[in-house]
């Protein structure tokens, strides 16, 4: 009597879930394969538009970036001046404009350079192991001992503020990133079939590094790679902000809110769109690795 | 669990020493050394002659292991020299200025959680419903937006032309709710997305199916085993969250003057007070690693399969 009292509830049960998520529900997948790449595609181009816009920046810009004009100091954006001028009189959206050169190419190099070296060192203390393997994950241990920007911070402070200085501080951090996910990644790889007949096969140490181990790790670092340029860029704008990076005058994003500051209550355009320039940069690119995490690394379906 | 806890200590001593030797290497790296500094933070320039004399009385001399021996042993006996600014040792500097500090992240960590464990199960539960789209939405902008920007936004809004808070900080409750809602409002972001794929990892798998089958109400599947099980990788989340919060102290508290550590460690760089950026460095690390320590010692009670292990054994 009590079992088929449970197995018309179960019964019940199902049909409800079946009302509630209807036939489609089963048999359309949330997002199917075109739209992921559609959804890609449209993110690249938002993407390659903002780098467009970065590096023809100095022939949009309206004005010198570095000219002041003390005569329209702190004025309130304009027909003349679309985003107001700075405490000097200088076109904030010229300011912008250039240096979004600066914020790109210093960013994109970034995450290269630490991609590469992480990259590198991780696949070889992945697939030789031993102690090798021991001291270099050790030593990225003691790295992420340090809290967020703690260490980039503690960095600059010793050897000074300075543009150069936080690229180093930056980088010493995060490239153990990059090593611990490809570390993981070889060490797994190390003993697959195909590596132990490639190995037999008479394939060379680099060989399989490069052509059977780098195969397999870069779709994911690809994906690390995009979803990191947004982070690299907030952590260099943020220690600009702090005026530990950039010197003036160069016109640098971080700076310009570190500048507008100071003006905020008679002058908030300087920092208002600074900060959207670098916010909407970093929305695209997250949005961009987003979308390519979803089609090469299928694990959340 | 005992022998765990102490392989874990061993671990952790063996990192902060490692993290006590490269705070040290990079304080060797500075420009200028403890005993031009002196001179420095008095006023006057040295002779050649009086800084080498100064340097060996300093000990500045000894072989590097040397020195990094004599400053970790008083590091160890809580001595972390003398703030060359500030003219007072950098123990009582930090004593000073780390609970400001505490009291800012622990705040904004409870109201962090009390928001974001709800939407996140919410999006979760409601996947692919309009509500779960538009948590998602809003996260996707608060993950993107510099934490310094939002600081600057709230500011202007709230203190310059609403008139609602100071602009310069004050330590009571309407001082800090600026500063905790710029520290917040990302991280909710970020953790409502890892707290709905945690979640929706857990409602994907066959013993919930089962469940259903079986009959069982969709709220006691949720609140009765998904959550309980959910519950694990969010509390390593939690651990994590604390990084950020001391990290992104920095930031937060310059922009706000907020009188703790990292306004003071922006303020020590700008006039080079070596001895208190070492302070800070060391202690965020030593904060840091203890909490994920303890946060990884919950993990082994919280999780089921550790815990009734050990009793089969």
């Amino acid at each position: 009597m009590g079992q088929a009292s449970e197995e018309k509830g179960a019964v019940i049960h199902r049909y409800k879930e079946w009302k509630r998520h209807g036939r489609k529900a089963l048999l359309k997948p949330a997002m199917t394969k075109k739209g992921k790449w559609l959804r890609f595609i449209i993110f690249a181009i938002l993407a390659l538009a903002v780098l467009f816009i970065a590096f023809l920046g100095p022939v949009l810009a309206p004005y010198d970036p570095l000219a002041t004009d003390y005569g329209a100091s702190l004025s309130p954006p304009s027909p003349e001046h679309w985003f107001g001028t700075d405490n000097v009189g200088r076109d904030v959206l010229s300011r912008i404009l250039y240096g979004a050169g600066n914020s790109f190419s210093l960013t994109f190099i970034m995450v290269a350079a630490v991609s590469v070296i992480g990259t590198l060192i991780g696949m070889v203390s992945g697939y030789f192991g031993g102690i090798l393997d021991t001291i270099i994950m050790r030593f990225t241990d003691i790295l992420l001992a340090f809290p967020d920007t703690v260490f980039a911070i503690a960095v600059v402070g010793m050897i000074g503020p300075g543009l150069l200085n936080t690229i180093l501080a930056l980088s010493l951090v995060w490239w153990t990133k990059y090593a611990r996910l490809t570390r993981g990644l070889a060490s797994v790889m190390r003993s697959k079939d195909f590596i132990i007949q490639a190995k037999f096969g008479g394939v060379k140490t680099p060989g399989i590094l490069f052509r059977y181990i780098l195969p397999n790790v870069l779709p994911q670092v690809v994906v690390t790679m995009t979803l990191d340029i947004g982070g690299m860029m907030l952590s260099l704008a943020g220690l600009s902000f702090l005026g530990l990076a950039s010197q003036p005058p160069t016109p640098e994003w971080g700076y310009m809110l570190y500048e507008g500051k100071s003006y905020l209550q008679t002058a908030p355009w300087i920092m208002l769109f600074a900060g959207l320039a670098i916010f909407i940069t970093v929305l695209v690119f997250n949005l961009l690795g987003d979308s390519l995490r979803d089609i090469l690394d299928p694990k959340e379906e | 669990m005992i022998q765990y806890i102490a392989k874990r200590l061993v671990q952790l001593i063996a990192v902060l020493f490692g993290v006590t030797f490269l705070t040290f290497m990079i304080t060797q790296a500075a420009p200028s050394d403890a005993a031009q500094m002196q001179y420095i933070s008095m006023g006057t320039i040295p002779s050649e002659e009086l800084l080498e004399q100064t340097r060996e009385e300093m000990g500045l001399n000894d072989p590097v292991l040397v020195q990094y021996g004599r400053w970790l042993w008083n590091v160890l006996h809580g001595d972390l020299g003398t703030s060359t600014k500030f003219s007072e040792s950098v123990l009582t500097q930090m004593s000073r200025k780390l609970p400001m500090t505490i009291e800012l992240a622990a705040v904004s960590g409870v109201i962090m959680v009390l928001i974001a464990f709800p939407l996140g199960i919410l999006s979760a539960v409601k996947k692919n419903k309009w509500i779960d789209y538009l948590i998602r939405f809003l996260s996707f902008f608060g993950i993107s937006m510099p934490n310094f920007w939002l600081g600057l936004l709230l500011m202007y809004v709230f203190a310059v032309r609403l008139g609602w808070f100071h602009v310069v900080s004050t330590n009571d409750i309407a001082g800090i709710v600026l500063p905790v809602a710029t520290l917040t409002i990302p991280m909710v972001c970020t953790y409502v997305r890892q707290i709905r794929a945690a979640v929706l990892e857990e409602l994907n798998s066959n013993y919930v199916v089962g469940a259903r089958s079986r009959g069982i109400s969709e709220r006691r599947i949720i609140f009765g085993h998904v959550l309980p099980n959910a519950l694990l990788p969010i509390v390593t989340l939690i651990g994590l969250s604390v990084g950020h919060l001391l990290g992104g102290a920095a930031i937060i508290e310059t922009l706000f003057s907020w009188q703790g550590i990292g306004n003071m460690v922006v303020e020590a760089i700008r006039v080079r007070d070596y001895p208190l950026i070492q302070g800070y460095v060391i202690w965020m690390a030593v904060i840091y690693v203890m909490v994920n320590l303890l946060v990884d010692i919950m993990y082994r009670l919280l999780d089921p399969q550790i815990r009734l292990r050990k009793k089969v054994d």
